[in-house]
């Protein structure tokens, strides 16, 4: 179980019932298409450590339940997420009217600062769609969204989702936009980095910033 | 021997019949096939020496196989007298339950014995009897009443796929609730239900009866309580029987919401192997909601070793995801060493305190509610 990593994200997956969450998140673990997927009853759970800018990051992704029914449970994972992918359905104009309410819960029960990437799931089913490319593009604008259409079963995008979000959080870091050490940041220091900063400590002791994971 | 025949020297051929008992008998299946032949016509023949050592080691082989396949033999006797044994068993308690039991209901169903059979899992064809006259019709459900409320969850599905979900939104009465009633989201409830069953599928058996209960059921729903109670009490029982597993989740954030709501929302059909859920729903329909929590103490316990050198996301990965293979017998003598009993306070009086004090504390803000 011995990992090296330089930072742990807590991620999280949310958006409507049926919009591929699940499907996503057992795409960009396995790599392969979950055929007959489940309702996600409260939360699931996947785990990888990526490569990113030179860092070695493990995402520890939540993925919730979108039903309705759950919500009042689901509200309690929010807590100290660093990064969220809200995934809509292109193909259904109603997952996509509830974004706004998905993404009010993301920023003031996870934290105002949280790195956001809005997915149009099921891009495969162009024929279907009920959402334009252009439509969803102007509301991650004006949300302030990054934005990516996504294919959990060809596999489209859904790598690119998760690395860019991990990578605006690392650039957000680097820019001291976002503290890791600020209590429910959704950041931990892995091994390596803690390492590291121990070495630098032992070059100039700075006895004040000893960071605790 | 067998090989001497093969090798061309047919003395007085045995009748087919006894040939084939012999077979039977004496041959192991596999080693039929291996035949000890000499070398063929057209080459120079063994030295006597080789031939004798051939022969020997192909005696050894022979041997070597036909002990692994008396054990093999052996095994598979074992295995089905085993079930042969649990079928008799079954039978017996098919006949005990539908002859003993179910006739004398009222008088018999919480008699010890009758709870230590209940324990060991009602058969299967006595199963659908049991839970109904277990669960009982508190609710007083007629079936006039089912289907006034199957009419209105059809009313609402015409409305929804008519009117569209353009004018869907508070102001036309339809909350989010009425929303999860639309057909839409109970056809995607039911592709979910068991999906690799088939049974509740489109164009399964079972695939109307579903959807006409869950819709009924939408347009009936009782309160469904205070889930975050439930936690709290489950907790506490949980300290009790499990201290030394509760704190090492404490110490990694482990909180129930995290695990027991998939187990408990689906009565563990999802979580645990269907043959493995309808025990644990007998019992459920025998000592009621309390069970369910029990089992997941149950799980907690047989798993306490693994878990206490797991951290945080192997924890959560791993009780989110189950063994599939969580052998039976085992989690039931797990559940059975836990005491549902904390201070002297039973599971109901537990959850009743809790909830008297939640109400006190929330009043005015409605929004925990389920």
């Amino acid at each position: 179980m011995a990992e090296t990593y330089d930072f742990l994200f807590k991620f999280l997956v949310i958006g409507s019932a049926g919009t591929g969450k699940s499907c996503l998140l057992h795409q960009f673990i396995e790599n392969k298409f979950k055929q007959d997927s489940n309702h996600t009853i409260g939360v699931e759970f996947g785990s990888r450590v990526v490569n990113v800018g030179g860092k070695t990051v493990k995402l520890q992704i939540w993925d919730t339940a979108g039903q309705e029914r759950f919500r009042s449970v689901t509200r309690s994972y929010y807590r100290g997420a660093a990064g969220a992918l809200l995934v809509y359905d292109i193909t259904s104009r109603e997952t996509y009217n509830s974004l706004a309410a998905w993404l009010t819960d993301a920023r003031t029960l996870a934290s105002p600062n949280i790195v956001v990437i809005l997915c149009g799931n099921k891009k495969d089913l162009d024929p279907e769609r009920e959402v334009t490319f252009l439509e969803a593009s102007r509301f991650a604008q004006e949300n302030e969204l990054m934005f990516l259409e996504t294919s959990a079963l060809t596999g489209e995008n859904v790598e690119e989702a998760f690395l860019k979000c991990a990578r605006t959080i690392l650039n957000k870091i680097d820019s001291g936009e976002l503290d890791p050490e600020r209590m429910g940041s959704g950041i931990q220091y892995g091994d390596a980095s803690l390492r590291q900063l121990r070495q630098e400590s032992t070059c100039s002791p700075r006895p004040a910033s000893c960071p605790r994971p | 021997m067998e090989y001497e025949d093969k090798a061309g020297r047919p003395s007085k051929p045995p009748s087919p019949k006894q040939n084939v008992r012999k077979n039977l008998d004496f041959e192991p299946l596999s080693t039929t096939a291996l035949i000890l032949e000499d070398r063929p016509a057209n080459l120079p023949a063994k030295p006597a020496e080789e031939a004798q050592k051939h022969r020997q080691q192909y005696e050894e082989m022979v041997v070597q196989a036909k002990k692994r396949e008396l054990k093999e033999a052996q095994r598979r006797k074992k295995q089905l007298e085993e079930r042969c044994r649990v079928e008799e068993s079954i039978g017996n308690a098919v006949l005990t339950w539908n002859n003993e039991i179910l006739p004398n209901w009222e008088t018999m169903w919480c008699s010890r014995k009758v709870r230590d059979l209940w324990w060991q899992g009602i058969p299967p064809s006595v199963r659908g009897k049991v839970w109904s006259l277990a669960i009982g019709n508190e609710l007083n459900i007629t079936h006039e009443l089912f289907d006034i409320c199957l009419a209105r969850a059809k009313e609402r599905w015409r409305s929804f796929s008519t009117g569209g979900s353009e004018v869907e939104n508070e102001d036309a009465g339809f909350s989010a609730a009425d929303r999860e009633a639309s057909l839409e989201l109970i056809k995607l409830d039911i592709s979910r239900t068991f999906p690799n069953l088939c049974i509740f599928q489109q164009g399964g058996p079972y695939h109307d009866m579903l959807h006409s209960i869950l819709g009924a059921y939408t347009c009936y729903r009782p309160d469904v309580g205070y889930m975050l109670t439930y936690f709290a009490a489950f907790e506490v029982f949980f300290e009790e029987n499990l201290p030394k597993l509760f704190a090492h989740f404490k110490k990694n954030n482990l909180t129930p919401d995290i695990y027991l709501i998939d187990w408990i929302f689906t009565l563990y059909s999802k979580s645990l192997p269907l043959d493995l859920a309808c025990r644990i729903w007998d019992v459920f329909c025998r000592d009621g909601e309390e069970f369910l929590f029990r089992t997941a103490l149950g799980i907690l316990k047989l798993f306490e070793d693994i878990l206490t050198k797991m951290d945080f996301i192997h924890m959560a990965q791993f009780l989110t995801r189950l063994p599939e293979d969580l052998p039976a017998e085992e989690l039931f003598a797990s559940i059975a060493t836990i005491q549902m009993q904390s201070r002297n306070k039973k599971w109901a009086q537990v959850l009743t305190a809790l909830q008297k004090d939640s109400r006190e504390m929330e009043k005015g803000s409605p929004s925990l509610r389920h």
